[in-house]
Protein backbone atom coordinates (compact mmCIF):
# COMPACT_ATOMS: atom_id res chain seq x y z
CA UNK A 1 0.00 0.00 0.00
CA UNK A 2 1.19 3.45 -1.04
CA UNK A 3 1.90 6.08 1.86
CA UNK A 4 -0.51 8.35 1.50
CA UNK A 5 -3.38 5.45 1.28
CA UNK A 6 -1.53 4.18 4.32
CA UNK A 7 -1.92 7.67 6.21
CA UNK A 8 -5.39 8.43 4.91
CA UNK A 9 -6.42 4.57 6.09
CA UNK A 10 -4.95 5.51 9.69
CA UNK A 11 -7.05 9.07 9.92
CA UNK A 12 -10.17 7.43 8.48
CA UNK A 13 -10.08 4.39 9.93
CA UNK A 14 -7.70 3.79 12.62
CA UNK A 15 -7.79 0.11 12.98
CA UNK A 16 -7.26 -0.81 9.64
CA UNK A 17 -4.72 1.58 9.27
CA UNK A 18 -2.68 0.16 12.31
CA UNK A 19 -3.42 -3.24 10.81
CA UNK A 20 -1.80 -2.34 7.40
CA UNK A 21 1.07 0.46 9.17
CA UNK A 22 1.95 -3.01 11.17
CA UNK A 23 2.11 -5.30 8.44
CA UNK A 24 3.81 -2.70 6.07
CA UNK A 25 6.58 -1.12 8.54
CA UNK A 26 6.26 -3.29 11.29
CA UNK A 27 9.50 -5.47 10.47
CA UNK A 28 11.47 -2.27 10.19
CA UNK A 29 10.25 -0.40 13.31
CA UNK A 30 11.03 -3.91 14.97
CA UNK A 31 14.83 -3.54 13.35
CA UNK A 32 15.38 -0.46 14.62
CA UNK A 33 14.22 -1.26 18.46
CA UNK A 34 15.70 -4.30 18.53
CA UNK A 35 19.16 -2.86 18.08
CA UNK A 36 18.99 -0.79 21.38
CA UNK A 37 16.94 -3.52 22.96
CA UNK A 38 18.55 -6.66 21.72
CA UNK A 39 17.87 -9.20 24.75
CA UNK A 40 14.49 -7.72 25.27
CA UNK A 41 11.84 -9.36 22.61
CA UNK A 42 9.32 -8.55 25.30
CA UNK A 43 9.77 -4.91 25.52
CA UNK A 44 10.89 -4.45 22.06
CA UNK A 45 7.35 -5.79 20.80
CA UNK A 46 5.55 -3.17 23.20
CA UNK A 47 8.01 -0.31 22.07
CA UNK A 48 6.81 -1.12 18.17
CA UNK A 49 3.34 -1.00 19.21
CA UNK A 50 3.78 2.26 20.84
CA UNK A 51 5.29 3.33 17.46
CA UNK A 52 2.38 2.35 15.59
CA UNK A 53 -0.28 4.43 18.35
CA UNK A 54 2.41 7.28 17.51
CA UNK A 55 2.21 7.24 13.97
CA UNK A 56 -2.01 7.02 14.65
CA UNK A 57 -1.54 10.07 17.00
CA UNK A 58 0.11 11.55 14.42
CA UNK A 59 -1.59 10.82 11.13
CA UNK A 60 -3.30 14.12 10.53
CA UNK A 61 0.35 15.44 10.23
CA UNK A 62 2.19 12.77 8.46
CA UNK A 63 2.70 13.16 4.97
CA UNK A 64 3.74 10.76 2.25
CA UNK A 65 7.76 11.26 2.59
CA UNK A 66 7.66 12.08 6.20
CA UNK A 67 5.63 8.74 7.20
CA UNK A 68 8.65 6.36 6.95
CA UNK A 69 11.00 8.60 8.61
CA UNK A 70 8.93 9.44 11.37
CA UNK A 71 8.21 5.41 12.21
CA UNK A 72 12.19 5.34 12.23
CA UNK A 73 13.08 7.93 14.27
CA UNK A 74 10.26 7.02 16.41
CA UNK A 75 11.22 3.49 16.88
CA UNK A 76 14.42 5.21 17.81
CA UNK A 77 13.55 7.70 19.95
CA UNK A 78 11.60 5.23 22.27
CA UNK A 79 13.44 2.29 22.50
CA UNK A 80 15.86 4.33 24.34
CA UNK A 81 13.73 6.05 26.17
CA UNK A 82 12.56 2.01 27.05
CA UNK A 83 16.54 1.53 27.49
CA UNK A 84 16.64 4.29 29.71
CA UNK A 85 13.80 2.96 31.63
CA UNK A 86 14.84 -0.34 31.94
CA UNK A 87 18.31 0.73 32.95
CA UNK A 88 17.14 2.59 35.86
CA UNK A 89 15.73 -0.45 37.04
CA UNK A 90 19.00 -2.02 36.48
CA UNK A 91 17.18 -4.55 34.58
CA UNK A 92 19.32 -4.45 31.61
CA UNK A 93 22.92 -3.74 31.17
CA UNK A 94 24.70 -0.05 30.12
CA UNK A 95 24.71 0.38 26.05
CA UNK A 96 28.26 -0.15 24.95
CA UNK A 97 30.41 2.85 25.24
CA UNK A 98 30.13 3.54 21.46
CA UNK A 99 26.40 3.56 21.38
CA UNK A 100 25.64 5.61 25.09
CA UNK A 101 27.91 8.29 23.16
CA UNK A 102 25.92 7.67 19.88
CA UNK A 103 22.58 8.63 22.27
CA UNK A 104 24.25 10.96 24.05
CA UNK A 105 25.71 13.03 20.93
CA UNK A 106 22.50 13.57 19.04
CA UNK A 107 21.06 14.78 21.87
CA UNK A 108 23.30 17.25 21.79
CA UNK A 109 23.14 17.83 18.18
CA UNK A 110 18.86 18.35 18.71
CA UNK A 111 19.20 20.39 21.43
CA UNK A 112 22.14 22.72 19.82
CA UNK A 113 20.54 23.10 16.58
CA UNK A 114 16.85 23.08 14.87
CA UNK A 115 15.95 20.45 13.01
CA UNK A 116 16.32 21.46 9.43
CA UNK A 117 19.56 23.01 10.45
CA UNK A 118 20.58 19.77 11.32
CA UNK A 119 19.33 18.28 8.05
CA UNK A 120 21.31 20.67 5.88
CA UNK A 121 24.66 20.12 7.71
CA UNK A 122 24.29 16.77 7.30
CA UNK A 123 22.71 16.74 3.68
CA UNK A 124 26.34 19.02 3.13
CA UNK A 125 29.03 16.54 4.18
CA UNK A 126 30.39 14.94 1.71
CA UNK A 127 28.85 11.40 0.13
CA UNK A 128 28.72 8.67 1.81
CA UNK A 129 29.49 10.72 5.38
CA UNK A 130 26.00 11.57 5.69
CA UNK A 131 24.20 8.56 5.17
CA UNK A 132 26.91 6.89 7.38
CA UNK A 133 26.01 8.67 10.15
CA UNK A 134 22.15 9.08 10.29
CA UNK A 135 22.83 5.23 9.87
CA UNK A 136 24.67 5.05 13.09
CA UNK A 137 23.18 7.66 15.57
CA UNK A 138 19.59 7.20 13.75
CA UNK A 139 18.89 3.95 12.01
CA UNK A 140 21.44 2.83 15.36
CA UNK A 141 23.41 0.67 13.13
CA UNK A 142 26.60 -0.47 14.31
CA UNK A 143 29.78 0.60 12.73
CA UNK A 144 30.41 -3.55 11.96
CA UNK A 145 26.91 -3.12 9.58
CA UNK A 146 27.56 0.52 7.89
CA UNK A 147 31.21 -1.44 7.12
CA UNK A 148 29.31 -4.13 5.20
CA UNK A 149 26.68 -2.23 3.43
CA UNK A 150 29.64 0.32 2.24
CA UNK A 151 32.46 -2.53 1.63
CA UNK A 152 34.23 -0.28 4.12
CA UNK A 153 36.12 -1.72 6.95
CA UNK A 154 34.77 -1.35 10.19
CA UNK A 155 37.69 0.70 11.40
CA UNK A 156 37.28 3.07 8.47
CA UNK A 157 33.68 3.77 9.08
CA UNK A 158 34.71 4.78 12.78
CA UNK A 159 36.96 7.07 11.98
CA UNK A 160 34.66 8.50 9.28
CA UNK A 161 31.93 8.96 12.05
CA UNK A 162 34.52 10.44 14.58
CA UNK A 163 35.63 12.97 11.76
CA UNK A 164 32.06 14.10 11.27
CA UNK A 165 31.15 13.67 15.00
CA UNK A 166 34.03 16.44 15.28
CA UNK A 167 32.87 18.28 12.51
CA UNK A 168 29.02 18.66 13.49
CA UNK A 169 30.55 19.05 17.22
CA UNK A 170 32.73 22.18 15.90
CA UNK A 171 29.50 24.02 14.12
CA UNK A 172 27.52 23.74 16.97
CA UNK A 173 30.25 25.34 19.25
CA UNK A 174 31.13 28.11 16.37
CA UNK A 175 27.04 28.56 15.94
CA UNK A 176 27.02 28.92 20.03
CA UNK A 177 29.50 31.41 20.08
CA UNK A 178 27.54 33.86 17.52
CA UNK A 179 25.02 33.76 19.46
CA UNK B 1 6.25 19.08 12.12
CA UNK B 2 9.56 20.49 12.98
CA UNK B 3 11.24 17.44 12.19
CA UNK B 4 10.09 16.72 8.67
CA UNK B 5 13.71 17.38 7.53
CA UNK B 6 15.24 14.60 9.17
CA UNK B 7 12.42 12.31 9.04
CA UNK B 8 12.45 12.81 4.86
CA UNK B 9 16.21 12.09 4.85
CA UNK B 10 16.05 9.31 7.07
CA UNK B 11 13.36 7.78 5.10
CA UNK B 12 14.72 7.62 1.75
CA UNK B 13 17.60 5.30 3.08
CA UNK B 14 17.52 1.79 2.33
CA UNK B 15 16.89 -0.62 5.34
CA UNK B 16 17.06 -4.16 5.67
CA UNK B 17 14.44 -4.87 7.93
CA UNK B 18 13.10 -8.22 9.37
CA UNK B 19 10.53 -10.28 8.20
CA UNK B 20 7.53 -9.98 10.37
CA UNK B 21 5.12 -12.70 9.22
CA UNK B 22 1.44 -11.73 9.49
CA UNK B 23 1.11 -13.46 12.49
CA UNK B 24 3.27 -11.55 14.31
CA UNK B 25 2.13 -8.21 12.07
CA UNK B 26 -1.25 -8.73 13.47
CA UNK B 27 -0.13 -9.59 17.46
CA UNK B 28 1.74 -5.74 16.92
CA UNK B 29 -1.12 -3.89 15.37
CA UNK B 30 -3.27 -5.49 18.26
CA UNK B 31 -1.33 -4.53 20.59
CA UNK B 32 -1.19 -0.96 19.24
CA UNK B 33 -4.89 -1.18 18.78
CA UNK B 34 -5.48 -2.00 22.79
CA UNK B 35 -3.00 0.66 24.23
CA UNK B 36 -4.83 3.14 22.04
CA UNK B 37 -8.03 1.93 22.95
CA UNK B 38 -9.28 1.09 19.45
CA UNK B 39 -10.88 -1.87 20.42
CA UNK B 40 -13.53 -1.32 17.83
CA UNK B 41 -17.45 -1.46 17.82
CA UNK B 42 -17.88 -5.31 18.15
CA UNK B 43 -15.86 -5.72 21.21
CA UNK B 44 -17.82 -3.24 22.73
CA UNK B 45 -20.94 -4.78 21.80
CA UNK B 46 -19.55 -8.50 23.01
CA UNK B 47 -19.10 -6.63 26.26
CA UNK B 48 -22.37 -5.57 26.39
CA UNK B 49 -23.97 -8.53 25.67
CA UNK B 50 -21.74 -10.38 28.68
CA UNK B 51 -23.41 -8.03 31.02
CA UNK B 52 -25.60 -10.87 32.29
CA UNK B 53 -22.94 -13.34 32.13
CA UNK B 54 -20.91 -11.36 34.31
CA UNK B 55 -24.04 -10.69 36.82
CA UNK B 56 -23.71 -14.37 37.34
CA UNK B 57 -19.63 -14.39 37.64
CA UNK B 58 -20.37 -11.73 40.07
CA UNK B 59 -23.05 -14.01 41.97
CA UNK B 60 -20.17 -16.73 42.60
CA UNK B 61 -17.42 -14.77 43.21
CA UNK B 62 -17.05 -13.15 47.30
CA UNK B 63 -15.20 -10.53 46.02
CA UNK B 64 -13.21 -8.37 48.88
CA UNK B 65 -15.15 -4.92 49.56
CA UNK B 66 -13.73 -2.02 50.48
CA UNK B 67 -11.67 -2.27 53.11
CA UNK B 68 -7.87 -1.74 53.96
CA UNK B 69 -7.20 -4.93 52.68
CA UNK B 70 -7.73 -3.12 48.51
CA UNK B 71 -4.09 -2.58 49.51
CA UNK B 72 -2.39 -4.80 51.45
CA UNK B 73 0.77 -4.88 49.71
CA UNK B 74 1.46 -0.98 50.16
CA UNK B 75 0.17 -1.25 53.18
CA UNK B 76 1.42 1.87 55.76
CA UNK B 77 3.73 1.07 59.11
CA UNK B 78 2.37 1.46 62.17
CA UNK B 79 -1.25 1.95 63.90
CA UNK B 80 -3.47 0.00 61.95
CA UNK B 81 -6.59 2.60 62.24
CA UNK B 82 -3.51 5.69 61.24
CA UNK B 83 -2.73 3.30 58.39
CA UNK B 84 -6.41 2.64 57.13
CA UNK B 85 -7.27 6.82 57.73
CA UNK B 86 -4.06 7.32 55.56
CA UNK B 87 -4.84 4.89 52.92
CA UNK B 88 -8.68 6.92 52.92
CA UNK B 89 -7.08 10.13 52.37
CA UNK B 90 -4.73 9.27 49.11
CA UNK B 91 -6.97 6.42 48.03
CA UNK B 92 -10.40 6.42 45.27
CA UNK B 93 -12.38 3.61 46.16
CA UNK B 94 -13.88 2.64 42.45
CA UNK B 95 -15.52 -1.06 42.70
CA UNK B 96 -16.24 -1.34 38.93
CA UNK B 97 -16.38 -4.82 36.89
CA UNK B 98 -15.64 -5.73 34.11
CA UNK B 99 -16.38 -9.17 32.62
CA UNK B 100 -14.24 -11.38 29.76
CA UNK B 101 -15.33 -15.59 29.38
CA UNK B 102 -15.22 -16.67 32.41
CA UNK B 103 -13.64 -13.77 34.37
CA UNK B 104 -14.02 -11.04 36.23
CA UNK B 105 -11.87 -8.21 37.12
CA UNK B 106 -13.02 -5.52 40.24
CA UNK B 107 -11.12 -2.01 39.46
CA UNK B 108 -10.80 -1.68 43.46
CA UNK B 109 -9.17 1.29 44.11
CA UNK B 110 -6.32 3.45 42.88
CA UNK B 111 -3.98 5.56 45.71
CA UNK B 112 -1.57 8.25 44.18
CA UNK B 113 0.84 10.79 45.34
CA UNK B 114 0.72 13.00 41.64
CA UNK B 115 3.60 11.56 40.91
CA UNK B 116 3.04 7.64 40.96
CA UNK B 117 -0.40 5.68 40.68
CA UNK B 118 -1.05 2.76 42.30
CA UNK B 119 -4.22 0.95 41.28
CA UNK B 120 -5.77 -2.54 42.91
CA UNK B 121 -7.63 -4.99 41.46
CA UNK B 122 -9.02 -8.92 41.94
CA UNK B 123 -9.90 -11.15 39.62
CA UNK B 124 -12.19 -14.30 40.30
CA UNK B 125 -13.34 -16.87 37.99
CA UNK B 126 -16.33 -19.04 37.91
CA UNK B 127 -13.46 -21.53 35.97
CA UNK B 128 -11.07 -24.17 38.21
CA UNK B 129 -8.14 -21.85 36.15
CA UNK B 130 -8.80 -18.59 37.36
CA UNK B 131 -7.66 -20.44 41.63
CA UNK B 132 -4.08 -21.57 39.70
CA UNK B 133 -1.53 -19.49 41.84
CA UNK B 134 0.97 -17.09 39.72
CA UNK B 135 -1.71 -15.44 37.69
CA UNK B 136 -1.00 -12.25 35.85
CA UNK B 137 -1.76 -9.67 33.06
CA UNK B 138 0.49 -9.87 30.44
CA UNK B 139 -0.34 -6.94 29.39
CA UNK B 140 -1.45 -3.43 31.41
CA UNK B 141 -2.12 -0.34 30.18
CA UNK B 142 -2.58 2.88 31.47
CA UNK B 143 -3.72 6.09 29.35
CA UNK B 144 -4.18 9.59 30.75
CA UNK B 145 -5.47 12.07 28.50
CA UNK B 146 -4.22 14.67 30.68
CA UNK B 147 -0.84 13.70 30.82
CA UNK B 148 -1.18 13.04 26.46
CA UNK B 149 -2.53 17.34 26.63
CA UNK B 150 0.09 18.51 28.65
CA UNK B 151 2.88 16.39 26.48
CA UNK B 152 1.42 17.98 23.38
CA UNK B 153 1.64 21.17 25.02
CA UNK B 154 5.18 21.29 25.98
CA UNK B 155 5.79 20.08 22.55
CA UNK B 156 4.06 22.97 21.00
CA UNK B 157 5.56 25.29 23.33
CA UNK B 158 9.54 23.97 22.21
CA UNK B 159 10.34 22.46 25.64
CA UNK B 160 12.77 19.68 25.75
CA UNK B 161 10.25 16.46 26.88
CA UNK B 162 12.39 12.96 27.83
CA UNK B 163 8.70 10.40 26.82
CA UNK B 164 11.15 8.11 29.14
CA UNK B 165 8.03 9.25 32.00
CA UNK B 166 5.42 7.75 30.16
CA UNK B 167 5.99 4.05 30.35
CA UNK B 168 5.20 2.88 33.53
CA UNK B 169 4.30 -0.59 34.83
CA UNK B 170 7.21 -0.53 37.22
CA UNK B 171 5.87 -3.34 39.21
CA UNK B 172 3.01 -5.88 39.29
CA UNK B 173 1.90 -7.35 42.76
CA UNK B 174 -0.55 -9.78 43.37
CA UNK B 175 -1.60 -11.95 46.57
CA UNK B 176 -4.46 -14.89 46.90
CA UNK B 177 -6.88 -14.15 49.39
CA UNK B 178 -9.19 -16.90 50.76
CA UNK B 179 -12.46 -15.82 51.75
CA UNK B 180 -15.66 -18.18 52.46
CA UNK B 181 -14.39 -20.74 50.86
CA UNK B 182 -13.82 -18.49 47.48
CA UNK B 183 -10.56 -17.91 46.48
CA UNK B 184 -9.77 -14.21 44.91
CA UNK B 185 -6.74 -13.11 43.54
CA UNK B 186 -5.65 -9.03 44.22
CA UNK B 187 -3.10 -7.46 42.01
CA UNK B 188 -1.64 -3.64 42.50
CA UNK B 189 -0.14 -2.03 39.62
CA UNK B 190 2.43 0.97 39.52
CA UNK B 191 2.34 3.48 36.88
CA UNK B 192 4.67 6.41 36.68
CA UNK B 193 2.69 9.93 36.37
CA UNK B 194 5.62 12.29 36.94
CA UNK B 195 6.33 14.46 33.98
CA UNK B 196 9.96 16.36 33.08
CA UNK B 197 10.64 19.60 34.49
CA UNK B 198 14.14 21.72 34.51
CA UNK B 199 16.75 20.56 35.80
CA UNK B 200 15.53 17.15 36.01
CA UNK B 201 13.79 18.04 38.70
CA UNK B 202 10.10 15.26 37.70
CA UNK B 203 6.98 17.74 38.57
CA UNK B 204 4.24 15.86 39.83
CA UNK B 205 0.60 15.76 38.16
CA UNK B 206 -0.86 16.80 41.89
CA UNK B 207 -4.56 17.12 39.81
CA UNK B 208 -5.25 14.01 39.36
CA UNK B 209 -7.01 13.28 36.11
CA UNK B 210 -9.20 11.09 33.75
CA UNK B 211 -7.33 7.78 33.25
CA UNK B 212 -8.42 4.45 30.67
CA UNK B 213 -6.85 1.29 32.53
CA UNK B 214 -6.63 -1.94 30.31
CA UNK B 215 -5.89 -5.14 30.99
CA UNK B 216 -5.27 -8.12 28.89
CA UNK B 217 -4.12 -11.43 28.63
CA UNK B 218 -4.61 -12.91 31.62
CA UNK B 219 -1.85 -15.95 32.10
CA UNK B 220 -1.45 -18.60 33.95
CA UNK B 221 2.02 -19.40 36.35
CA UNK B 222 2.93 -21.28 33.02
CA UNK B 223 2.78 -18.74 30.81
CA UNK B 224 -0.14 -20.09 29.17
CA UNK B 225 -3.07 -17.36 27.82
CA UNK B 226 -6.53 -18.12 29.92
CA UNK B 227 -8.21 -15.20 28.71
CA UNK B 228 -6.99 -12.37 26.36
CA UNK B 229 -9.72 -9.92 27.72
CA UNK B 230 -9.59 -7.18 27.32
CA UNK B 231 -10.89 -5.83 30.75
CA UNK B 232 -10.92 -1.79 30.54
CA UNK B 233 -11.94 0.59 32.86
CA UNK B 234 -12.41 4.64 32.85
CA UNK B 235 -11.43 5.90 36.16
CA UNK B 236 -11.38 9.31 37.51
CA UNK B 237 -8.49 10.01 40.12
CA UNK B 238 -8.73 13.32 42.37
CA UNK B 239 -5.31 13.69 44.21
CA UNK B 240 -4.70 15.90 47.54
CA UNK B 241 -0.92 16.82 47.48
CA UNK B 242 0.44 15.25 50.52
CA UNK B 243 4.32 16.11 49.65
CA UNK B 244 6.15 17.38 52.73
CA UNK B 245 8.91 19.77 50.96
CA UNK B 246 12.21 20.30 52.89
CA UNK B 247 14.57 23.00 51.24
CA UNK B 248 18.09 22.10 52.03
CA UNK B 249 21.27 23.92 51.85
CA UNK B 250 24.03 21.66 52.78
CA UNK B 251 26.97 19.40 51.89
CA UNK B 252 27.04 16.16 52.42
CA UNK B 253 30.83 15.48 53.49
CA UNK B 254 31.54 12.36 52.04
CA UNK B 255 31.39 13.22 48.45
CA UNK B 256 30.86 16.90 48.28
CA UNK B 257 27.48 16.86 47.11
CA UNK B 258 25.18 19.82 47.50
CA UNK B 259 22.05 18.96 48.83
CA UNK B 260 18.90 21.42 47.72
CA UNK B 261 15.95 20.37 48.75
CA UNK B 262 13.98 16.79 50.41
CA UNK B 263 10.26 16.18 48.92
CA UNK B 264 8.53 13.45 50.86
CA UNK B 265 5.22 11.93 49.65
CA UNK B 266 3.28 9.08 50.63
CA UNK B 267 4.93 7.04 47.95
CA UNK B 268 8.23 8.22 47.05
CA UNK B 269 11.32 10.06 48.18
CA UNK B 270 13.01 12.83 45.85
CA UNK B 271 16.36 14.36 46.70
CA UNK B 272 17.34 17.39 44.55
CA UNK B 273 20.88 18.20 44.92
CA UNK B 274 23.96 19.53 42.95
CA UNK B 275 27.63 18.04 41.74
CA UNK B 276 28.89 14.95 40.41
CA UNK B 277 27.69 12.32 41.81
CA UNK B 278 24.88 9.75 42.40
CA UNK B 279 23.25 10.00 45.85
CA UNK B 280 20.98 6.79 46.27
CA UNK B 281 18.38 6.86 48.43
CA UNK B 282 17.54 3.59 50.78
CA UNK B 283 14.92 4.17 53.28
CA UNK B 284 13.02 6.24 55.49
CA UNK B 285 12.32 5.60 59.33
CA UNK B 286 9.17 6.30 60.80
CA UNK B 287 8.66 8.21 64.18
CA UNK B 288 7.41 4.60 65.32
CA UNK B 289 11.07 3.07 64.34
CA UNK B 290 9.67 1.34 61.73
CA UNK B 291 11.80 1.90 58.36
CA UNK B 292 10.21 1.89 54.24
CA UNK B 293 13.23 1.25 52.00
CA UNK B 294 12.93 2.37 48.25
CA UNK B 295 12.53 -0.73 46.24
CA UNK B 296 13.76 0.66 43.46
CA UNK B 297 16.16 3.76 43.04
CA UNK B 298 17.43 5.75 40.02
CA UNK B 299 19.61 9.02 39.95
CA UNK B 300 19.00 11.85 36.80
CA UNK B 301 21.43 13.82 36.38
CA UNK B 302 22.00 16.47 33.42
CA UNK B 303 25.76 16.31 32.35
CA UNK B 304 26.35 20.09 31.47
CA UNK B 305 24.55 21.23 34.74
CA UNK B 306 25.79 18.55 37.40
CA UNK B 307 22.25 19.44 39.14
CA UNK B 308 19.83 16.35 38.85
CA UNK B 309 17.15 14.45 41.35
CA UNK B 310 17.65 11.12 43.28
CA UNK B 311 14.59 9.01 43.79
CA UNK B 312 13.81 6.37 45.72
CA UNK B 313 10.36 4.73 45.19
CA UNK B 314 8.83 3.41 48.60
CA UNK B 315 7.86 -0.18 49.05
CA UNK B 316 4.83 0.92 51.36
CA UNK B 317 2.69 4.10 51.82
CA UNK B 318 3.90 6.56 54.58
CA UNK B 319 3.41 9.74 56.31
CA UNK B 320 5.33 12.41 55.40
CA UNK B 321 4.76 14.00 58.24
CA UNK B 322 5.71 11.68 60.20
CA UNK B 323 8.96 10.70 58.80
CA UNK B 324 11.98 10.94 61.27
CA UNK B 325 15.23 9.88 59.30
CA UNK B 326 16.16 9.35 55.59
CA UNK B 327 19.07 6.92 54.56
CA UNK B 328 21.17 8.22 51.76
CA UNK B 329 24.04 5.67 50.59
CA UNK B 330 23.73 3.54 53.66
CA UNK B 331 24.13 6.30 56.20
CA UNK B 332 21.01 7.42 58.31
CA UNK B 333 20.65 11.34 58.63
CA UNK B 334 17.98 12.64 61.46
CA UNK B 335 15.60 15.51 59.63
CA UNK B 336 15.63 18.58 61.19
CA UNK B 337 13.89 21.63 60.76
CA UNK B 338 13.96 24.55 62.48
CA UNK B 339 12.78 28.73 61.66
CA UNK B 340 15.79 28.93 59.56
CA UNK B 341 15.13 25.89 57.09
CA UNK B 342 15.35 22.03 57.35
CA UNK B 343 18.82 19.98 57.67
CA UNK B 344 19.57 16.39 57.26
CA UNK B 345 22.36 15.29 60.64
CA UNK B 346 24.41 12.02 60.31
CA UNK B 347 23.57 9.77 62.77
CA UNK B 348 26.16 9.10 65.03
Amino acid sequence: MKEQQLIRLLRQDPGRGLDALSAQYGGLILSVVRRVLPARPQDAEEVAADVLVKAWQSADRLREDTLRGFLIVTARNLAIDRWRLLSRRREVALLEGDRAEAVEFWQTLESGMVAQELTDRILALPPPEGELFLRYYLLMETAGQIAERYGLSEGAVRARLRRTREKLAAELRERSGQK
Amino acid sequence: MREDAIYRVVGALEADPQPLSAADAARLAAAAKMQAGLTGEKPRRWKLVLVAAAMLALAACAVVGFSSGWFASYTPPGDPQQANELLAEIGTPIGEKATAGDYTVTLLGAISDGYDLVVAFSVCGTGEAALAPQLTFAKNYLISEQRDNLLDEMEQAGAPQDPWFWYATQELRSETRYDEGETEQLFTARYELRMPAKQGQPAAIVEGGNYHFALGSLTDGEGRVLEEGPWEFELTLSVTDQSRALPLDQTLAEDGIRLESLTVTPLNLILGFSGVGQPGMDAVRMEEGEEVVCWQKSTQQENSQMVGCSWGTLSRVIDPERVQAVQIDGVWYLLECGDEGCSLVREA
